[in-house]
């Protein structure tokens, strides 16, 4: 834009150009922003005020609604059209259909009343009446005693309130609901989703996450959306497999729809959520500062009624952004004319810029080959590593769940707690520091010792033939050689006891893996005598480098072996010793296959590691605390790293 | 005098000598041992474990195949087909990085590099959740897409610097003859490259052949790969001794997991001590 300003001077008006280049960035903008952002829950309040509502139910346009002292309001378009108060217990449920309106109480009486709220027929049950609902013409009920009873009973009733059946469900029922073809949903207090056939019988039992607090019919595809008491909504199919579940809040969901697709949630704190048919969470958003009593889906909106307050109409169509579709398709084709014209201007008015921008797009055009090459790697390397980081990081301040379906911000509640509270992981550090003085250990004696002896053998034909020996193990895959270690530990039939026995001393016999004063040197030893052929070939590619003269000068010294390693040979293999610190902090942190194999980080975590964690969390599904141990894991990683790193440049500096 | 110096030097060989063949010889205990246990049957390892096994039998070979050589198999295709991907990919980003010109190219260049210093172990949730995503989890595409990915930019860094310090007349002289950047690619850099590629395919392979971590948390019980059913093989023994594992078959199992590692290996020995010891993995 300061070309075709600069360049406007001398050849043209630069301002109508300017002004259709700001025309086409905001279009950009405003089109970026509409497409990427949902939008939020628009909500606006319809109905009268109302205070302590328990329980509605029916239409947008005629439904009724159950205050905390017994009072039923019934509301017609949005007006108060009639009320009542019911005598006796405590309202519990509410089912209005077709102009009539249930109402079951806490001490068994289920009353029947008409439009005008007048009682046209009353029975009683043995037990709380905790759900109503619609059902084949007439009505269904759930009752039962207590909060912790082995089983509750529902019942049919015909239209006056006659028992045609009931049946015993083993559990504590909290919800009923009823699809149009007839199949029947119940809750239970403990998660239980039971699908009942028309005869009575428990076709089958699902389960969410906890006590199941509502049941909604979903229209978009046969099963019951599922409401719990942890703020969880599952769809549960037919077949009572879980279809998804998912965590829009943390309070207990009071009430769920299903809507144009979508399934709407409220909970307790006022909060309302929209999900996708697969169980996303579109939108969330507080709507009311008390908890959502019922959710009455309409033609356009949902009715949400709240506790207390205004009732809310909620609008679920300008959820896919806040810009409608039509709006998109008009600014993309203002956008398409603002370019054409801009690229007409521009060729007109200013050629040079013109000339200037085609050389370097001819420039592109013709190292075209050179980006297709680089594009796909680039592509990759991106989705697999600059992605997972910038993922791993940000899921670390959530609470994700896969299993659970949960994903909440908490901030930094998953470091504290993996800093401060998890024993484990300290279990872990402090197993991980043996680990990795270890792996040190190991690193810097055998290979090293081997390098130097074949360095300094005379005969070149001896040199290349031990090289070659002390190589070969590497053909075995190290899992392999892992697993040879574990039957060599075998308590029966491995070489370490049966050898002690040989020699006569059985006494030392031992479950050497399974005993918790020996699992973590019987890990440790693994692998013995530690001839690991990686640092062995680059501590001898390194002696390689070092120039004849050096060692000839010592030798006329009379430098002995041990002098030399110490004055020449180690100093000189400062490169090759940083890279193996490096190769041998990275392999003790990162390196849990074999402790995996061996004792799964027992017994009683004496070979337990943080990364063991971070892989059983991972199985878990519990990918936040997982991310998070990896994200302090790759701290720690890098800043030993870093540290081995200063190291030769210090030296360096100090030597001059 | 010279003499007393030389009888030192001569004592010293002897000692690197000795010292060498023990360690080489203690490594390979265990191993010998494993393949002595292959030759036996586990009721008479149990009665007396040390005894040579004549005559040798091939029985538990039989047995370790048949629970082993298809998940072998998988291993071999699955590192295959990611060695081929990487190569694939790794080929002509390393040829376009290292002798082409064009804007971005040091940046793209560092941007590939800095990948190198991430730690794998925050990899490891995100691209769970990743594979989550994209249905890869259960299927061999899983292991395949991730390999590919994870180890393209080590073949990426060790390619590129090869073929930069190529001459450039060679080149030059290809582009005067009229051949475009793709048949100077297929024609001359790859063919120069040969050697590196192999040490690239042999580091590769062993990474993605001795890899149980990945698998583990993606492969569903039915198709596993050799190393992760071979941690699963723990068949007890058939005739007596019912209650303890069969290690005569375990070993063969062992054994035979370790072959395929061994003919790639055997075959490019070569490649890999020059790899290495050039200082390759730096």
């Amino acid at each position: 834009m300061t070309e075709s300003i600069r360049s406007g001077a001398d050849c043209g008006p630069a301002l109508p150009t300017a002004i259709l280049a700001i025309v086409i960035v905001i279009g950009l903008g405003m089109l970026v922003v509409g497409l990427l952002t949902s939008g939020g829950i628009g909500a606006s309040e319809v109905g009268p005020q109302q205070r302590d509502t328990v329980l509605a139910d029916g239409t947008a346009a005629s439904y009724v609604a159950v205050t905390a002292d017994g009072k039923l309001t019934a509301v017609v378009e949005g007006k108060v059209s009639g009320s009542t108060r019911l005598e006796g217990g405590q309202v519990l449920s509410l089912a209005v259909e077709g102009g009539h309106t249930l109402v079951g109480s806490s001490n068994g009486t289920i009353d029947l009343l008409d439009q005008n709220l007048k009682r046209v027929a009353s029975a009683t049950f043995d037990g709380r009446v905790v759900a109503l609902a619609r059902y084949k013409g007439g009505w269904v009920a759930a009752y039962g005693y207590g909060q912790y009873a082995k089983s509750y009973e529902i019942a049919v009733l015909d239209d006056q309130l006659m028992v045609h059946q009931s049946w015993a469900v083993p559990a504590t029922l909290t919800a009923l609901a009823s699809g149009a073809d007839g199949s029947l949903f119940a809750g239970g207090s403990s998660g239980q989703v039971f699908v009942i056939s028309p005869t009575g019988k428990v076709v089958c039992t699902g389960f969410v996450n906890s006590s199941v607090t509502t049941l909604g019919i979903s229209k978009s595809g046969t099963g019951v959306l599922v409401g719990d008491g942890g703020g969880g909504v599952s769809l549960v199919g037919e077949d009572c497999a879980v279809s998804w579940g998912s965590n829009p809040t943390a309070s207990g969901i009071r009430a769920v729809v299903s809507q144009g697709g979508f399934a709407i949630s409220g909970d307790d704190v006022g909060d309302i959520s929209v999900l996708s048919d697969t169980g996303t969470v579109e939108a969330s958003s507080r709507v009311a500062s008390s908890s959502i009593r019922a959710l009455i889906p309409n033609a356009k909106a949902v009715l949400a009624i709240p506790s207390s307050g205004g009732v809310m109409a909620v609008d679920t169509t300008a959820l896919g952004g806040i810009l409608s579709p039509l709006w998109v398709a008009a600014i993309a084709l203002i956008e398409v004319a603002a370019a054409a014209l801009l690229v007409w201007r521009i060729r007109t008015r200013h050629p040079r810029v013109a000339r200037l921008f085609g050389r370097q797009v001819r420039k592109t055009w013709r190292n075209r080959l050179a980006y297709l090459f680089v594009l796909p790697a680039l592509a990759i390397i991106a989705l697999f590593f600059y992605y997972p980081v910038a993922d791993a990081i940000r899921v670390s301040f959530t609470n994700t769940n896969l299993a659970t379906g949960s994903s909440q911000w908490v901030g930094l509640a998953n470091y504290f707690h993996v800093l401060i509270d998890d024993r484990y992981f300290h279990r872990g550090l402090l197993n991980l520091v043996v680990f990795l003085v270890a792996a040190l250990v190991k690193t810097f004696s055998v290979p090293l010792l081997c390098a130097l002896l074949v360095f300094w053998l005379r005969n070149a034909k001896h040199r290349a033939v031990y090289r070659v020996l002390l190589v070969l193990p590497v053909v075995v895959p190290d899992l392999v050689v892992t697993l040879l270690w574990k039957t060599i530990y075998q308590p029966e039939g491995g070489l370490l006891n049966a050898t002690l026995q040989a020699i006569g001393l059985g006494n030392l016999q031992r479950v050497w893996l399974g005993d918790e004063n020996t699992a973590l040197f019987a890990v440790l030893f693994v692998g013995f005598p530690f001839m690991n052929a990686f640092a062995f070939l680059i501590f001898y590619g390194g002696l390689l480098q070092i120039d004849p003269f050096v060692f000839e000068a010592a030798s006329l010294d009379g430098v002995g072996p041990l002098r030399r390693l110490v004055t020449i040979e180690l100093p000189l293999l400062r490169p090759q010793s940083g890279i193996l610190v490096f190769f041998s902090v990275i392999g003790a942190i990162q390196g849990i296959a074999s402790v995996f194999v061996l004792t799964q980080g027992g017994p009683n975590l004496a070979t337990y590691v943080p990364a063991l964690e971070m892989y059983d969390n991972i199985g878990q599904g519990a990918v936040a605390y997982a991310s998070t141990i990896g994200v302090v894991l790759a701290l720690i990683i890098l800043v030993l790293s870093t540290l081995v790193r200063w190291r030769p440049r210090r030296s360096r500096d100090s030597a001059r | 005098m010279s003499g007393e110096i030389a009888g030192r030097r001569s004592r010293r060989q002897l000692t690197q000598h000795t010292v060498l063949i023990a360690i080489i010889v203690i490594a390979f205990i265990p191993f010998v041992f494993t393949v002595l246990l292959s030759l036996r049957s586990s009721s008479s390892i149990y009665v007396d474990f040390f005894t040579f096994p004549w005559p040798p039998s091939l029985h538990n070979y039989g047995g370790a195949f048949q629970a082993l050589g298809l998940p072998i198999l998988r291993s071999v295709i699955v590192c295959a087909s990611s060695i081929a991907g990487v190569l694939l990919l790794g080929c002509p980003c390393a040829y376009a990085l290292a002798r082409l010109k064009f804007a971005g190219r040091t940046l793209i260049y560092r941007a590939v590099m800095l990948v190198l210093l991430v730690p794998s172990v925050i990899l490891l949730t995100p691209l769970f959740s990743l594979a989550r995503g994209l249905g890869l989890v259960g299927s061999i595409w899983g292991l395949i897409v991730y390999y590919i990915a994870t180890a393209l930019p080590l073949a990426i860094f060790l390619l590129t610097p090869f073929l930069a310090a190529q001459e450039e007349e060679m080149f030059e002289a290809a582009r005067l003859d009229g051949a475009g950047d793709l048949r100077i690619l297929v024609r001359i850099a790859i063919p120069l490259a040969l050697p590196i590629l192999a040490t690239i395919a042999i580091m590769t392979f062993l990474n993605l052949y001795n890899d149980f971590i990945w698998p583990s948390l993606v492969l569903r019980g039915d198709n596993e790969t050799a190393i992760l059913a071979l941690t699963r093989f723990a068949p007890p023994t058939q005739s007596g001794f019912s209650s303890r594992p069969d290690v005569g078959l375990q070993t063969a199992g062992d054994v035979i997991v370790a072959l395929p590692q061994l003919i790639v290996l055997g075959a490019g020995m070569r490649f890999f001590i020059q790899g290495v010891t050039a200082g390759a993995i730096r």
